[in-house]
């Protein structure tokens, strides 16, 4: 009732606030639209692609990623019982679960080495810096990818053309919530530059396991992010700094009398255009974590003995490079390159505990791939790309040979658009998940994917409507499912954006999701819907949203309801009140337990990742 | 029906991110050249490469290398901004910012078209519209302010 009764506000609100938009609008508007779309990150070819634009970004109030995978169809936002974003994460006890998900930084991944994703540290950032998230559905074109995904989240930083000087924003939340953050960039005549350097202390929900000690996921957060670049050349550095209480860690029934994992993250990179057919690119990362888990009964760990504190530190160091070469051969547009990458664990020193049963301590990988995009018409598109991978693993253990093949059909007129892609995909078990799973110590087949994707989009000046379909079934998947069937995916998704005006949209989304033979399920089907209003009256932004969830398992509704007031009190100075999850109510998750002395499951917690929080912020330019 | 260009797509450069829209910034400029001066073809001086792309296009617009044979300045960097107050220019010359700070630099500046929170601003000043003695039509009212 209560969702009902707000929805019917927002509507009035919304129609009562609606303008007939002069001339003057109509071609702001769609200069506004078309450049945000113009940004030249965007490529028809990688996927079926689902954008948050600056605009959208700013409106939302976003301030994290998390922010924005909230509303991100097919995924969503998970965090796994190292309180780790983990969109992937089932509940259980795998060390992380999204793999399959890559995030780039301005076209560079951000990989945490051993741990696989980029996402593990970085699926909650400090998106300050940010000017535009591309999320991409289905393999993604072999360009970009060193490693097999299914979904690659690109990250483009602003750029002081548009965004010059700085911004300082001071955030204070409720439960003793901070975030401070600082940004600046500017352009010269031969070279521009940007930094943002942010701090965040998050007070977050405790969630009660019964015990005298609640799970505790709070977390102190220091991000740098700065880059420089010329016109062919372009030089990124990040350090993340982070402390958190790692809810259940170890422990096998959640129960921990200390969970904290500390994280200490670097990357550079450094990306060189030789000309209009060259270009190389080099990336290094460094990640070490502290680990002291500590619990009255044995804890979760592939050691030979059981026991139950662990005060252990490791180190592991990641060297990617890659050369791509493109070219155009009359309608043939060619795409073809090397990349490599060798993920090193540097150190895994143990202060209390017991030493990893598996001495692996190095994993390479040499990827070749090749791409023809075959231009039919002035209109269509053709698709086809290979690419064969290599991953060799030290101490015996068993090397990986993946083929990955897509071949993808594009059409697209000034209203209508169809994409479709079909592929087979390989991934093999990542580093992380074969050194600490007891169960993975041996030899491990790559899982195969075939997926088949389409996509239908319509378009006019003042609304924009898109379907999108999504096929999968796993062949080997690396997370065995109970049954005796292959697991099975499938998802659809349909958006539609509606401009009353240029200052008044509205946002709406719904996803289904049916999955066969998944885990200890045979069926699942997953609901959800995202609705969200954006409205400008004078020196006010409003902005308020809903995102619901239903699943077949529980039946429950989940409603996550976002709002917020913007006042821009000046050119320079900004002040938002924000309040996120306000009925408490946003999707919940199962966190399952089994008793160390047992073995028997016990009554799995419930949590959700998004806390019900009220924010101030304030906002100043200069 | 014009087709969208997926050979624009094919033609991706490595790694550039910005990248001005030819068409919807070209409208939107020349309404506001048809409300500003009353002649064909405009002269315009601007020095941001992106700009001069997009205006180079145009049947209507005339790029020119020097201040003083322009009807239309566009202050895209503190180096024209600081050339623009050095030069006594002719006072029929009109002067915009991609700046807000531009505007209030110099009060010969009548309007502005910037960025700001991740939105296209445009802004005019009333009292500059006047000393030129520029009329824009109401669909510009909710863009001009009275004063900074």
């Amino acid at each position: 009732m209560h969702i009902s009764k707000i929805l019917i506000l927002f509507v009035g609100f919304l129609l009562g606030s609606v303008l007939q938009a002069s001339e003057v609008e109509r071609l702001l508007s769609d200069y506004n639209y078309k450049n945000d779309l113009s940004q030249k990150t965007i490529d028809e070819n990688k996927g079926h692609l689902v954008l948050y634009t600056r605009e959208k970004l700013e409106r939302m109030h976003a301030k994290t990623l998390k922010d924005v995978f909230m509303t991100t169809p097919v995924i969503y936002y998970h965090e796994n019982r190292y309180a780790l974003p983990d969109p992937l994460a089932s509940g259980a006890f795998e060390p992380y679960r999204s793999n399959f998900v890559r995030l780039y930084i301005d076209g560079v991944e951000i990989t945490q080495g051993w741990m696989g994703s980029g996402l593990a540290l970085y699926g909650d950032m400090n998106i300050d810096f940010v000017d535009h998230i591309e999320f991409y559905y289905a393999v993604p074109s072999f360009e970009t990818s060193v490693e097999p995904a299914y979904l690659t989240i690109f990250v483009y930083s602003k750029d002081p053309k548009r965004d010059s000087g700085g911004k300082l924003t001071l955030l204070q939340g409720s439960r003793g919530y901070s975030t401070q953050s600082i940004s600046y960039g500017e352009e010269r005549e031969a070279y521009s530059y940007r930094y943002n350097l942010s701090h965040t202390d998050a007070k977050r929900t405790k969630i009660d396991n019964g015990t005298d000690h609640p799970l505790s996921r709070d977390f102190e957060r220091t991000q740098l992010f700065g880059y420089i670049k010329t016109e062919n050349q372009i030089a990124h550095v990040q350090v993340m700094k982070k402390n958190t209480d790692s809810l259940a860690g170890l422990s096998l029934d959640a129960t921990p009398l200390v969970s904290t994992v500390d994280y200490l993250n670097l990357h550079i990179d450094y990306g060189i255009t030789f000309n209009a057919h060259w270009h190389a690119q080099f990336a290094y990362e460094w990640l070490k974590r502290d680990i002291l888990q500590f619990d009255d009964l044995p804890l979760l760990y592939p050691g030979e003995s059981p026991f139950n504190r662990l005060d252990a530190v490791t180190k592991n160091s990641t060297y990617s490079a890659e050369l791509t070469y493109k070219n155009r051969r009359g309608r043939h547009h060619i795409v073809a390159g090397l990349k490599g990458r060798k993920k090193i664990l540097d150190g895994f020193s143990v202060k209390v505990g017991e030493r990893l049963p598996l001495d692996f301590s190095q994993e390479s990988i040499l990827s070749a791939f090749f791409q023809d995009q075959y231009v039919l018409s002035e209109a269509e598109l053709l698709t086809l790309g290979i690419e064969y991978s290599n991953i060799y693993r030290d101490a015996g253990i068993n090397s990986d040979n993946l083929w990955q093949l897509r071949l993808g059909y594009i059409f697209a007129s000034d209203t209508w658009s169809y994409k479709a892609y079909i592929y087979r995909t390989m991934f093999a078990l990542d580093p992380f998940n074969r050194q600490v799973s007891r169960y993975n110590t041996g030899s491990v087949s790559p899982q195969t994917t075939r997926g088949l994707t389409q996509e239908l989009s319509y378009m006019q000046d003042s609304y924009r409507a898109r379907v999108m379909l999504l096929f999968m079934k796993d062949e080997d998947g690396l997370v065995q499912n109970m049954g005796e069937g292959e697991t099975q995916y499938f998802f659809g998704v349909f958006n539609y954006d509606y401009a009353f005006d240029i200052d008044n949209k509205i946002n709406l989304q719904l996803y289904y999701a049916r999955y066969k033979d998944i885990g200890p399920i045979d069926k699942l089907e997953d609901y959800s819907g995202y609705v969200s209003f954006s409205n400008t009256y004078e020196k006010f932004d409003f902005y308020n949203a809903v995102v619901w969830h239903q699943n077949s398992i529980d039946h429950t509704h989940y409603f996550d309801v976002t709002s917020s007031l913007s006042w821009n009190a000046s050119e320079n100075l900004t002040l938002t009140l924000k309040g996120q999850n306000l009925l408490d109510r946003a999707k919940e998750t199962s966190l399952f337990r089994v008793s160390p002395t047992t073995g028997d499951l016990l009554q799995p917690l419930s949590i959700s990742p998004v806390d019900r929080r009220v924010t101030l912020e304030m906002e100043y330019t200069f | 029906m014009k087709m969208k260009k997926i050979v624009f797509t094919l033609l991706l450069l490595f790694g550039q991110l910005y990248a001005m829209e030819r068409e919807s910034t070209l409208k939107l400029y020349h309404h506001l050249f048809r409300h500003l001066f009353h002649k064909e073809v405009i002269s315009v001086y601007v020095e941001d490469r992106e700009y001069q792309k997009v205006f180079a296009s145009s049947p209507f617009i005339r790029l020119v290398p020097y201040l003083k044979d322009a009807d239309f300045v566009m202050i895209t960097s503190d180096r024209v901004l600081e050339e623009v107050q050095k030069r006594k220019l002719s006072s029929k010359t009109i002067l915009f910012a991609t700046k807000y700070k531009y505007l209030e630099a110099s009060k010969r500046i009548i309007g502005a078209f910037y960025w700001r929170k991740s939105r296209s601003q445009y802004l005019f000043l009333q009292d500059r519209l006047n000393e030129h003695n520029i009329s824009l039509p109401a669909g510009y009212s909710k863009f001009i302010l009275d004063e900074l």
